[in-house]
């Protein structure tokens, strides 16, 4: 078993390939299109649920809002204390949060409080925190407002005048989703901008020590206070179920049909050889190349098609999702756009989503080839003796 | 029944898998009930075109399978998210029974595929092709292993509930909670240590001295100590190894013995169970081969073969151990200690 | 060297168009001769050539080459044997058209361990020896007929076969050419190459290097010259 003669053959399958290049290109185009559809979906997917997984780690066990007349209202703090009653509660966090519009850059941010901006995952300036109107900013707002650290952010609070605030920090997470748009500063600051009375919250956290014992608790909060929505850790994660199962689901039966279209056109042209290309596979095998040669030459020829197609198909897609934010797809995921409003998809490729694209578009390829390919290889050398 | 693009992709691969090997196995037939090497007919040639196919067919089984097995574990990493209480692959494929029976499942086609080709190898490089008949009888025998593995699959696919709680890597060595009593995660860690010293001390010493004695019966004891080597590596990983890697890559607990996390380091994670699996379908592959020399065309080119193989084993089982090793110390020098339970 | 012993090749047996191309034929043929095949059109030439050549199995009888049994042999290693110990010159050249003159000569070793570079030496010497290595980057199709015959037997030569078989090497040649060809025969007649030609052309089997004359009727063996 020596390496140097399949070498040999592979360089000799390039050579047979580039010979027919416009025979070839259909298939190309066709094979790099597919692979295209198919990993701009998954790495859209992919990248969904690695905002999912963010959103989700970080999300309260339990968030619990009260409803006014069919709406969300503020929530007085004394519920706070009546769940924190509840067996198995562990926590209960009053949270502060809001909408801002700017005008300016006509663009919405979300402000939410914190108890201390010191304890958060981000690298601040400790000099501007304790300035007392420190704030931490996300980094696409920070770059649409051309904001560095120590800048001044000037906003406008509930009563129409206008607040000074000191830039301490800019958050890089890896989400764009959890960050971009944020603006975070201590509790009682975003209280008194957004003129939340003392007392109350705009929701509450829960945190629940037990996990399998979430449900119940869940129910006994609604059962404690009739005029709450109770909001599970898992209603949020079904919601992200519902948009990578079904949808892909949707997707999926498309795709599959392209795959299967795909399959017949690659049946077809490998069947079908030219009388040239038989007389040179003839020439081969008279000349001393045996029909698992030929046959190899023709593995070759398929791999060397197939992995070109797909790495194309992959950078085309990379491009597609990553750079222009997919506007293919985005008309198709409907629910998509009105979970996330605005946000960048950010480039989340893992290996296990190669290997995907890779099982359903070059494994069918290389499978519905492999008859076609070893007809070829088993034209008698003899036939070349008397010349076809 | 949980059914995204990730299930249907897998399913379509281990689909694609089935196909080319019931198309061989049909070529297979034909070629059992015809084949006769005196004729030389025109039907013995068509015949004997129909060998590379059946080869060919069997190599693209085989690497399809490798990527089926890949794919299955990737699948169930990302299910993870949307299965309670699954951190990771782990987590998933402990929802329920029929996950970690497809994983052995596969694990264990992968070998037979193996065990195959090298049979198929080195039948074709004998003139006579002394071990047709015994060949295409054995494809037959795979089938109900790659329907098993389907089956086992889609049943495993189907009844995910996503509301269910499963237990985790982390949770799942309380006993309590590990509802399908995945044995390993409570195997007594320091057996499992010993054992894996063991196993790995013989077995590599068993190659290295069939490489320099070449005996029968070293040959078949090399295979067998390489299957054990195999599947205590395996223990190992469920067990005391993989804390090591997990602490050192990742920063995680020590109570988190997940086998599955090492592939979040892609570059460590994969080349490292591919040594494993080199060693393993190597090393049992010398015991495969040992009795195919009693067919006389086949002597020399089995025998070279076996030395090929048993050196290939040697590099499999020592790079694993070499590197399992290396993040042991590396263990070592973060904790202080490599017996952290 | 080469031994036939009755050697017979049926196509399409047991069909309506059933042709017994080589009928019951036994022949030898010693080390470094020159024999010559030779009848009409459709007694089976080609076809004995190609058994002698390894290129197809008889349906009964058996061929020895070099004492090896090649006629039970499977194709792969059919293939292989032929692949060392037999280089053809084709009647109608089978040159592949858009590959250069260096790259059709080497063709033969690609299936073999030999790296390309050592494969390229080894054209261009051939080529040099037969007055072609000024054409060798050229393409097969710009050749003249006489040049793309030497540009075939160099392809017959790269493995360097103990046997060169050639089927109506001087059909498409004229007489100036046709004996160029001979002459190069001649030559490796003197390297200790064993030599087999089909042909009905008279400059052939007249030439003095010509060890045996086989004549072929109908597929059959109906006299022997020596
Ligand atoms: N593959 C085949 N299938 C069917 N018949 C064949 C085949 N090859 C050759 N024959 C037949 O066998 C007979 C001998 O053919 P062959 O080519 O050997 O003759 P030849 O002596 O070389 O003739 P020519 O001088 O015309 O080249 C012819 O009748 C031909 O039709
Ligand atoms: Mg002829």
């Amino acid at each position: 078993m020596s390496l140097e003669k399949h070498r040999n053959i592979l360089d000799y399958a390039v050579n047979f390939l580039l010979r027919r290049k416009g025979k070839n290109l259909a298939t190309i185009i066709v094979f790099t299109l597919v692979v295209f559809m198919l990993a701009s979906v998954v790495m859209m997917m992919g990248s969904l649920k690695q905002e999912a997984r963010e959103t989700l780690s970080l999300a309260p066990d339990i968030t619990v809002q009260k409803i006014i007349a069919g709406r969300q209202g503020l929530v007085p703090l004394e519920y706070a204390s009546a769940i924190q009653n509840i067996r198995g509660v562990s926590r209960v966090e009053p949270r502060i949060w809001g909408y801002y519009y700017d005008v300016e850059e006509d663009a919405t941010y979300t402000i939410i409080g914190v108890k201390s901006l010191d304890t958060l995952p981000v690298e601040v300036v400790q000099g501007y925190l304790s300035s007392g109107n420190a704030v931490l900013v996300g980094e696409a707002l920070a770059r649409e407002k051309r904001l560095r650290i120590g800048d001044k952010l000037i906003l406008r609070n509930h009563r129409g005048g206008y607040d000074k605030f000191l830039v301490a920090g800019i958050f890089s997470s890896r989400s764009a989703l959890q960050s971009a748009d944020l603006i975070v500063m201590p509790r009682d600051k975003a209280r008194e901008f957004f003129g939340i009375p003392e007392g109350y919250a705009n929701d509450l956290a829960v945190y629940v020590a037990n996990p399998s014992e979430l449900p119940n608790i869940a129910i006994k909060i609604a059962n404690a206070l009739p005029d709450a929505r109770v909001l599970t850790k898992e209603q949020i994660r079904e919601t992200y179920d519902a948009i990578f199962g079904w949808r892909s689901g949707v997707f999926l039966a498309t795709i599959l049909g392209a795959i299967l279209a795909f399959a017949i056109l690659v049946w077809d042209r490998a069947s079908g050889l030219t009388a040239e290309e038989k007389r040179e596979i003839g020439i081969l095998k008279a000349l001393g190349w045996s029909t698992g040669d030929v046959l190899e030459m023709r593995t070759f020829e398929g791999v060397v098609l197939a992995l070109n197609s797909y790495l194309a198909g992959i950078i085309l897609a990379y491009l597609h999702v990553f750079y222009l934010g997919a506007p293919l797809l985005k008309p198709v995921l409907i629910g998509w756009s009105t979970l996330y409003p605005e946000f960048e998809l950010m480039p989340a490729v893992t290996l296990e989503d190669l290997l995907l694209i890779f099982v359903i578009s070059v494994v069918p390829f290389l499978a519905a080839v492999v008859v076609p390919s070893w007809r070829a290889s088993t034209i008698d050398p003899d036939e070349a003796m008397r010349g076809i | 029944m949980i059914l995204n693009f990730w299930v249907i992709s897998q399913i379509l691969g281990v689909a694609v898998v089935l196909l080319l090997s019931v198309y061989a196995a049909l070529q297979g037939v034909r070629i059992l009930r015809r084949w006769n090497p005196a004729s030389a007919s025109e039907e013995q040639l068509e015949l004997e075109k129909r060998t590379y196919l059946v080869s060919t067919l069997m190599q693209y089984a085989l690497a399809f399978q490798m990527l089926s097995l890949l794919l299955f574990v990737a699948t169930a990493d990302y299910l993870a998210s949307f299965i309670s209480g699954a951190m990771c692959a782990f987590g998933s494929l402990n929802a329920n029974s029929y996950g970690f029976a497809t994983l052995w499942i596969k694990i264990l086609t992968i070998f037979v595929y193996s065990s195959w080709l090298t049979i198929n190898y080195l039948d074709s490089q004998a003139e006579d092709y002394p071990l047709v008949k015994l060949k295409y009888a054995l494809l037959l025998l795979f089938l109900p292993l790659l329907i098993t593995d389907i089956y086992l699959e889609i049943r495993y696919y189907t009844s995910i509930s996503p509301n269910v709680i499963t237990s985790c890597c982390g949770s799942a060595l309380r006993t309590e909670t590990n509802p399908y009593g995945f044995v390993a995660m409570n195997f007594p860690t320091n057996v499992a240590m010993l054992a894996f010293f063991i196993a790995y001390a013989l077995t590599l010493g068993l190659l290295y001295t069939y490489l320099r004695r070449r005996q029968r019966r070293l040959a078949l004891a090399s295979g067998l100590a390489s299957v054990a080597a195999f599947a205590v590596s395996l223990l190992a990983m469920f067990t005391f190894l993989s804390p090591y890697f997990n602490v050192v890559l990742f920063g995680l607990p020590t109570q988190h013995r997940c086998p599955f996390e090492v592939l979040r380091a892609p570059t460590i994670g994969y080349p490292f169970y591919a040594l494993l699996f080199l060693g393993g379908i190597s090393g049992s592959a010398v015991a495969v081969v040992e009795p195919l020399k009693a067919k006389p065309s086949l002597r020399n080119s089995a025998a070279k073969l076996q030395v090929q193989l048993a050196k290939l084993a040697l590099l499999g089982f020592g790079g694993f151990l070499l590197i399992s090793l290396a993040f042991m110390l590396l263990f070592y020098s973060m904790v202080g200690t490599v017996f952290y339970h | 060297m080469i031994r036939c012993e009755h050697v017979t090749k049926v196509f399409n047996k047991g069909k309506a168009n059933e042709v017994v191309a080589v009928r019951d034929v036994s022949l030898e043929i010693d080390a470094g001769e020159v024999a010559v095949l030779r009848g009409p059109s459709g007694s089976g030439k080609t076809t004995l050539l190609s058994l002698i050549a390894c290129v197809a199995r008889p349906t009964s009888g058996r061929v020895f080459i070099s004492g090896k049994e090649v006629s039970r042999l499977p194709e792969k290693f059919l293939t292989i044997f032929r692949r060392e110990h037999v280089g053809i010159i084709f009647q109608q050249f089978n040159l592949i058209p858009e590959l250069s003159v260096l790259e059709n000569v080497t063709v033969p070793l690609i299936p073999t361990p030999t790296p390309p570079r050592e494969g390229r030496k080894r054209a261009v010497d051939l080529l040099k020896k037969l007055g072609m290595e000024k054409r060798s980057s050229f393409k097969v199709r710009e050749l003249s007929g006489g040049e793309q015959q030497r540009v075939a037997i160099a392809r017959a030569l790269i493995n360097n076969p103990s046997i060169i078989v050639a089927d109506e090497p001087t059909a498409h040649l004229d007489t100036k050419l046709a004996e160029e060809f001979l002459r190069i025969m001649r030559s490796l007649k003197e390297e200790g190459k064993t030599i087999v030609i089909a042909t009905h052309d008279p400059l052939v089997y007249q030439h003095e290097m010509v060890d045996v004359i086989f004549d072929m009727r109908d597929g059959m063996l109906v006299e022997v010259v020596r």
